[in-house]
């Protein structure tokens, strides 16, 4: 089962790899830039990076789920691009990702956390945008309550808020 | 299996169940610290959860970045107011990710325990308030933040306490508890440790347990191993065939010794059926039915039963003897049965080899007391001839020298006699003969009046004899026949071997036992200690100084022996040579026998032969009936030297025909006679209508047993002599006999009654003699009355013979003459059907029986003053 479950990863790592050289380069951010990603990257629309405004964090996919945070008081509902849909957009497999915020604070997140039902950007808290006061624009969140796994030390560093870039880098 | 292996089976049966108790609770033991472990290690595993979950780390690095973020605005409003160009940008973002911290404060969950202190919560409040007051120029035109910049540049500085207070409160907080959980979790890991030193110490017990359950099961089975071999080894080795068979007789187990006896091999004979191998053909159907039996019933009855002789069958087909013993038991849940066999043949031949040996010896035996008997009756013929022949010529004229010879003969065919008699009582007393007549006695008179007869002969021995009965009992009951023949052989003995010595007498009462001891003491010459065995045996005399005496037979003390052991007694002797000797003899006191009427009256009937020296009045006309010619010589001149005219009959056939043709006052008949025996011919003069048929008929006899005298009674003999006739005998005899009242001589037999009485009271003592009368009495009354009812007649014959024949043996013992004629007439008369005459005489009946009964009255009135001479005599020889 291990076996086939790895073919099955390795084929799915190929289609990845190759759509964005179909798909080629991304657009190029129209609005306010929220998130740039620079390093180990396959997909750019700037200069050794791939610059993000909000609309088109929006196109590469939405998710919103509900889940308490030690940060916030009661079930909150988040809405954002998932991690992994992210990275497929811009054709990271492997890796590790830096994600610095606005003040600097900087988290190592690897990639293999980006799954399906896994992190998102957030960049709504029940429905409303979030500003930096807010711990906006983008705020990385975990299903905290989908699993105990999220309830960790190290998933709670790994929620970085006021996100400002992601720089992947290989192992 | 020995009792020895059983043993130790059940000891580590014992050991089983006690290790496997402990088994369990130390299982029980385990998996309590198991789960508690695994309880305590949740617990753990939520702690450090928890401490994963914690964030104590971040929550304080948070609340440090809160003061970082706030120098860090500071920082940026102090740059844009000393550079004079403004980056309001960079301040709104400093402001705003200050604002989230504060924000994060408020509401994070992690910081819940902080805001619970009220001086934190309040300063949040006024940090906010003062934060919301610059919202609008945050948010507002650019020209406005700026102009507002030196103000927020000193509030902010304002608000620098406030927000450090958060950090160290949070250092001191969170310390705290990180203290508190590293104790709980300390604590948890203390108790872990404790149960896992419990469980490790629960696990090694368990362990050692194990360890001594395989040593103990490995020593059981070893044990029983052991027990297994001996086992086979004991069955292979064993001298008895041990066959083993299932339910439906298929033999299972066939060891050596079976092979031995059977003759199959072990091969040829498992599997086999037992009914085809060792099962006789005669006992096949027999052990089919049983195991059919078994089969259905489960019933038992040879299994378990102990050993049981049976036969069995060998290969070669021979049937022999077996003992058997069939036990079941159950195999792998099947029953079995094992059967031991041991051949027997050996044993079997022996004992009838041994059976054998036993009955010729006792017709040995038997032929030597036959040939004693014989001898001593051959020999007293013609002793009855010689003493009568010396009786004879005794009272004819001779000269002194004669007379000397004839009183030597005399004297040694006395002798002869006392020893012919004596063997006789040996062989007597050898067949069991002995017939013991008890009776109540006073030992101190029966003493007394031993002394005074033997005093002559002991004192012509120079001797003394003293008689000391001072302790002697009353009375006892004893045949004082055969206790004055002991006593009498004691003091013969003791005087014989004494010269110029005493003799001592003694009785008294053995301590503590119902006893009675006479003993006979002397101060003669002695026993040897390797003598005083045998004294007692046959045919044993003493060498002695006196040398061997003309009496010594030998018998003496032996005859002694076995009459005081028919007495359910004992004899004995202590002795010392050279100063005398002691013989005792102990026997039961006895007791009181009750009145019992049939059995006295049985017994008197034998003693009571009473006798009178009286010679009859009148000449008799006696028939002599003998077949010896020399003792009819004898007893013809006996009799006519007496008066009396005798009529000779050489055989019974004679006698019988003389009886038919005349009338006689008495015959004399000899009992052992050839063709025609003098019981036969008796019964013939009785049984025939002739003139003889009430005559006295005294029967003559060498040798009389209690049984023949019931025969002869039976056969209508009035009374028996024992031969060798003598005068003295012969007169007493005749004087009873013609006195006993026929219904020819007399019907009134009055003296008759009152000596039989006094005899009565002399032999039994005066109570028992009147209540034998008293019995007697109320027999013939309600016999008498029977007789003359009715329903007399619807008895059968027999029957009515049979009582009349009863009472009038009762009459005739008490000496009721007249009654007793009366009723044999009936009797005969009923024997030969003759009714009618049986009727007329019952009507006389009531007559007699009132004389009779008058002269019971009488006798029972009188104090018994009437001795008549009358005495016991020696009824044998």
């Amino acid at each position: 089962m291990m076996l086939i479950k790895r073919i099955l990863a390795s084929l799915a790592c190929a289609l990845f790899v190759m759509s964005p050289a179909l798909a080629d380069d991304l657009p190029a951010p129209t609005g306010e830039i929220v998130l740039t990603v620079t390093g180990k990257i396959a997909v750019t629309n700037q200069d050794g990076g791939a610059a993000f405004d909000l609309d088109m964090l929006k196109a590469i996919g939405e998710v919103t789920f509900k889940t308490s945070t030690p940060w916030t008081e009661g079930e909150q509902s988040f809405t954002g691009v998932p991690l992994n849909a992210l990275l497929q957009a811009v054709g990271v497999t492997e890796g590790t990702l830096t994600a610095t915020a606005i003040n600097d604070y900087a988290v190592e997140i690897p990639v293999s956390d980006a799954v399906v039902d896994g992190p998102i950007l957030a960049y709504l808290q029940n429905g409303n945008p979030m500003s930096v006061r807010e711990k906006g624009p983008l705020w990385v969140v975990y299903p905290y309550d989908s699993k105990d796994d999220y309830q960790a030390e190290v998933i709670y560093s790994r929620s970085i808020w006021q996100l400002s870039s992601i720089d992947v880098k290989a192992k | 299996m020995s009792q020895n292996g059983t043993a130790t089976e059940r000891s580590n049966l014992r050991v089983w169940g006690l290790s496997s108790i402990v088994a369990v609770a130390a299982l029980l033991g385990v998996a309590l610290c198991a789960i508690a472990i695994s309880v305590l290690a949740n617990g753990v595993w939520r702690e450090v959860d928890a401490l994963a979950a914690a964030n104590s780390d971040t929550t304080q690095w948070s609340l440090a970045q809160t003061e970082v973020e706030l120098l860090t605005l500071q920082a940026a409003i102090h740059a844009t107011t000393h550079t004079g160009q403004p980056n309001v940008k960079e301040i709104r973002n400093r402001f705003d990710i200050f604002y989230s911290r504060i924000q994060l404060l408020r509401e994070g969950q992690q910081f819940g325990d902080l805001r619970s202190d009220s001086n934190v919560a309040g300063n949040l409040d006024a940090i906010v308030t003062v934060l919301d007051r610059y919202i609008p120029k945050i948010d507002g035109p650019d020209a406005g933040l700026v102009a507002a910049l030196p103000q927020l540049e000193q509030d902010m500085t304002g608000l620098r306490p406030a927000v450090r207070d958060f950090s160290l409160l949070g250092v001191r907080l969170f310390a705290a508890d990180s203290d508190a959980q590293r104790e709980d979790l300390a604590s948890l890991l203390a108790r872990i440790g404790y149960l896992t030193l419990v469980l490790v110490l629960a696990l090694m017990s368990g362990i050692g347990i194990l360890i001594a359950m395989f040593r103990s099961s490995i020593r059981a089975e070893r044990a029983a191993g052991d027990a297994r071999n001996r086992l086979q080894e004991v069955i292979s080795t064993s001298f008895d065939a041990i066959l083993g068979a299932d339910i439906e007789g298929r033999l299972i187990e066939y060891n050596g010794a079976a092979e031995r006896i059977f003759g199959y091999s072990r091969a040829e004979a498992i599997g086999g059926d037992m009914a085809d191998l060792i099962i006789p053909d005669h006992l096949k159907q027999a052990h089919a039915i049983g195991m059919q039996r078994y089969r259905d019933t489960k019933e038992r009855r040879v299994v378990g039963m102990g050993l049981i002789r049976l036969e069995a069958k060998r290969r070669d087909g021979t049937v022999f003897p077996v003992e058997m013993s069939l036990s079941s038991a159950t195999h792998d849940g099947k029953e079995i049965f094992v059967s031991y066999l041991r051949d027997i043949s050996d044993r079997v031949a022996a004992e009838q080899e041994l059976i054998l040996a036993r009955d010729r010896a006792v017709s040995g035996e038997r032929a030597k007391a036959e040939l004693l008997a014989v001898m001593s009756h051959e020999m007293r013929t013609p002793l009855n001839g010689i003493l009568g022949t010396i009786e004879l010529l005794k009272d004819s004229k001779l000269t002194a020298q004669q007379a000397r010879y004839i009183g030597a003969m005399s004297t040694s065919a006395g002798l002869l006699l006392h020893h012919v008699n004596g063997v006789l009582s040996m062989s007597r007393a050898e067949a069991g003969l002995l017939d013991l007549l008890v009776a109540e006695i006073n030992p101190s008179v029966l003493l007394q009046e031993l002394v005074e007869s033997q005093r002559p002969v002991i004192e012509a021995h120079g001797n003394q004899i003293l008689c000391d009965t001072s302790a002697a009992p009353d009375l006892i009951w004893v045949d004082a026949l055969r206790l004055r023949q002991v006593i009498l052989n004691l003091v013969g003995n003791a005087n014989k071997f004494t010269r110029r010595g005493e003799i001592r007498l003694e009785c008294d009462v053995v301590p503590d036992s119902h006893q009675v001891e006479f003993r006979v003491t002397d101060t003669g010459i002695g026993i040897p200690e390797e003598e005083l065995e045998s004294v007692f045996e046959e045919f044993r005399t003493l060498d002695s100084s006196y040398g061997r005496q003309a009496e010594g037979t030998g018998l003496g003390l032996a005859i002694s022996r076995r009459l005081v052991r028919a007495m359910g007694g004992e004899i004995g002797v202590d002795s010392e040579p050279g100063a005398g000797s002691l013989f005792w003899v102990r026997l039961p006191i006895g007791q009181p026998q009750k009145p019992d009427r049939k059995a006295t009256v049985g017994s008197a009937k034998k003693k009571l032969v009473t006798e009178t020296e009286n010679t009859p009045d009148r000449q008799l006309h006696v028939l002599l009936v003998e077949d010896n010619q020399i003792n009819r010589l004898v007893a013809r001149d006996m009799l006519q030297k007496c008066g009396h005219s005798v009529l000779e009959a050489h055989d019974g056939r004679e006698g019988v025909r003389f009886a038919s043709s005349q009338a006689f006052d008495l015959i004399l008949m000899d009992i052992s006679m050839p063709d025609l025996d003098g019981i036969a011919a008796t019964s013939i003069i009785r049984d025939t209508d002739g003139p003889n048929r009430t005559t006295p008929i005294i029967a003559l006899t060498a040798h009389a047993l209690p049984e023949d005298a019931a025969r002869f009674h039976a056969a209508g003999i009035t009374s028996t002599l024992l031969k060798p006739l003598s005068f003295a005998t012969l007169k007493t005899a005749l004087a009873v006999a013609v006195r006993r009242p026929s219904e020819r001589v007399t019907h009134d037999a009055e003296p008759q009654m009152a000596a039989v009485h006094a005899g009565l009271v002399e032999q039994l003592g005066r109570d028992q003699a009147c209540a034998l009368l008293e019995a007697f009495c109320s027999e013939a009354e309600q016999f008498v009355a029977r007789a003359l009812a009715s329903a007399w007649d619807s008895e059968p014959l027999s029957v009515r013979a049979e009582e009349v024949h009863k009472l009038a043996g009762s009459a005739a013992v008490l000496g009721a003459a007249g009654l007793r004629a009366c009723l044999k007439e009936i009797e005969g008369d009923y024997r030969r059907g003759q009714v009618d005459n049986a009727r007329k005489s019952i009507a006389d009946l009531q007559a007699i029986w009132d004389r009779t009964r008058n002269e019971i009255a009488a006798c029972l009135s009188d104090a018994p003053t009437v001795r008549d001479n009358v005495r016991a005599p020696h009824p044998k020889g």
